[in-house]
């Protein structure tokens, strides 16, 4: 059954092909709420909440996108709402998340550590980006997802977020500066000469 | 030498997004520039982090704990009848879910109507519980009785010809009654059913920051899990003229008014929330009728 028949049984309030639309999609959104929440729990909660706000505005979906433009869509709004009201209900202005009690990576490393041919091992710097990624603003982090790590182009992250192609264009650009920045700042980079 | 042109030229490198033109532009700058070099190789070191990052599979508690939502809301819509606040004039009733779009085109009967609920008595004299009771629970339309000239009547009608569909009527207690320094984004007199914490902040947004983070503080996700809010906004020429919201159904309120004989002529700009559930429906604009006394 395509996408578009699942959805039109679902309309019609059947839960079974809810949940194969659900089952086709939750392995994107899930991956999605992880990468903007940094944590497991959230990220639950978000993509049920995603896939709820699915099935209670499924009467309302017109079928102008694909069911899974539209569940995205729905998501990653739900993240940038959670983020935001977790910032504004943080008493303290922090910049940076709170760190795992393991991870004893102190946030300065002085010059010296590093040679300038060093280069970090492909795991660590996945962790160290990983981390980076949490640290940046909502819609950075939302943005380098989307075109990271779905693969969006500008044009459909344009679409997903009522933006030009070229807002995205330069979000992005800003975005992944951003993340550097904190990269050097964690002493992952070496600071070299600035720019 | 200004490298922010080269830096924004390193980004969309990385997306396939240069022009040849610009390639070769990006190229020639890199040759002279350590820094804009260095970076670049810090760009693509991310590229590929981000490249190399493994999809993760989600816990079965997702699926499942959607598809127990969506089950334990139907049950809810099928048990009897709540009874909401104190006021008078309760007749409650509990409805299919029947959200109404602001375009307010008529909606067909879909899966998700609920079945029929009990309705309760006692009724009492509010204006708006005229709606009888047949011995089988099927209700009458007062919107429809009251001919409507607007296009919600057409619903109204749609409604009326299916008995599965009632009105919701409820006493509602204002929870929050908040003074407004001026109308600000807001319309004179509006009116609004809120559903999520989106719609809720996307409503608030004209407010001032404090007072946004008062209201948004006390509602969160889980508030909106299967709490709604009910907005209303009015405009008065006196601060003594007090308000009572005693009820909705899919497309008004109904606000209670009362002036006093005699008070103060200051404007003022009330922003009244009153808490009720998923029975409430979807969020959408409602029209405001007043009940004066």
């Amino acid at each position: 059954m395509t996408e578009q028949e699942l959805v039109q049984r679902a309309q019609k309030g059947d839960e079974d092909s809810f949940a194969r639309l659900m089952g086709e999609n939750e392995t994107r959104i899930y991956n999605l709420t992880l990468r903007m929440t940094g944590n497991e729990q959230d990220a639950l909660d978000l993509a049920q909440e995603a896939f709820f706000n699915a099935w209670k505005g499924l009467k309302f979906f017109k079928g102008d996108s694909s069911f899974s433009t539209w569940v995205y869509r729905l998501a990653t709004n739900a993240c940038i709402d959670h983020l935001r009201r977790k910032k504004r209900r943080q008493d303290i202005s922090v910049s940076m998340p709170v760190v795992d009690e393991e991870d004893d990576r102190p946030p300065d490393i002085p010059d010296e550590r590093y040679a300038p041919e060093q280069v970090l091992e492909r795991k660590q710097l996945r962790q160290a980006v990983t981390r980076g990624l949490e640290q940046l603003s909502a819609e950075h982090r939302q943005v380098l997802i989307m075109r990271e790590l779905d693969g969006l182009s500008y044009q459909e992250i344009g679409q997903l977020l009522g933006l030009e192609a070229g807002t995205v264009k330069s979000r992005i650009a800003r975005a992944r500066l951003a993340l550097r920045k904190i990269l050097v700042e964690t002493g992952n980079f070496p600071p070299g000469p600035s720019s | 030498m200004n490298c922010e042109r080269y830096l924004d030229l390193l980004s969309a490198r990385l997306d396939g997004a240069l022009t040849q033109e610009e390639e070769r532009e990006l190229m020639q700058h890199l040759q002279d520039c350590d820094a804009c070099r260095a970076i670049a190789r810090e760009l693509e070191d991310i590229h590929s982090a981000l490249a190399d990052a493994t999809r993760v599979q989600p816990p079965k508690e997702l699926a499942q704990g959607v598809m127990e939502r969506i089950r334990a809301q139907r049950t809810a819509r099928r048990t009897s009848v709540r009874r909401l606040g104190t006021l008078a004039a309760a007749l409650v009733l509990c409805v299919g879910l029947y959200p109404l779009l602001r375009a307010m085109s008529p909606v067909g009967n879909t899966g998700m109507v609920m079945e029929a609920a009990d309705a309760e008595a006692p009724m009492q004299s509010a204006r708006y519980a005229e709606q009888e009771t047949a011995a089988d629970g099927a209700l009458l339309d007062t919107a429809a009785e009251k001919g409507k000239a607007s296009g919600q009547t057409q619903n109204s009608q749609a409604a009326s010809r299916n008995t599965q569909e009632y009105k919701y009527a409820c006493a509602t207690q204002a929870k929050k009654k908040l003074r407004l320094s001026d109308t600000d984004g807001f319309g004179k007199t509006e009116a609004w059913v809120l559903d999520s914490v989106q719609a809720m902040e996307a409503f608030l947004a004209p407010l001032d920051g404090e007072t946004l983070s008062e209201v948004t503080r006390e509602y969160d996700a889980e508030f909106f899990r299967t709490g709604r809010l009910l907005a209303v906004v009015v405009r008065e020429p006196s601060s003594s003229i007090t308000h009572e919201v005693t009820g909705l159904d899919e497309v008004r309120v109904w606000v209670k008014r009362r002036v006093p004989q005699a008070g103060d002529s200051d404007i003022a700009c009330w922003l009244i929330l009153a808490e009720g559930d998923e029975c409430f429906g979807s969020a959408r604009a409602l029209d405001v009728e007043w009940i004066q006394e």
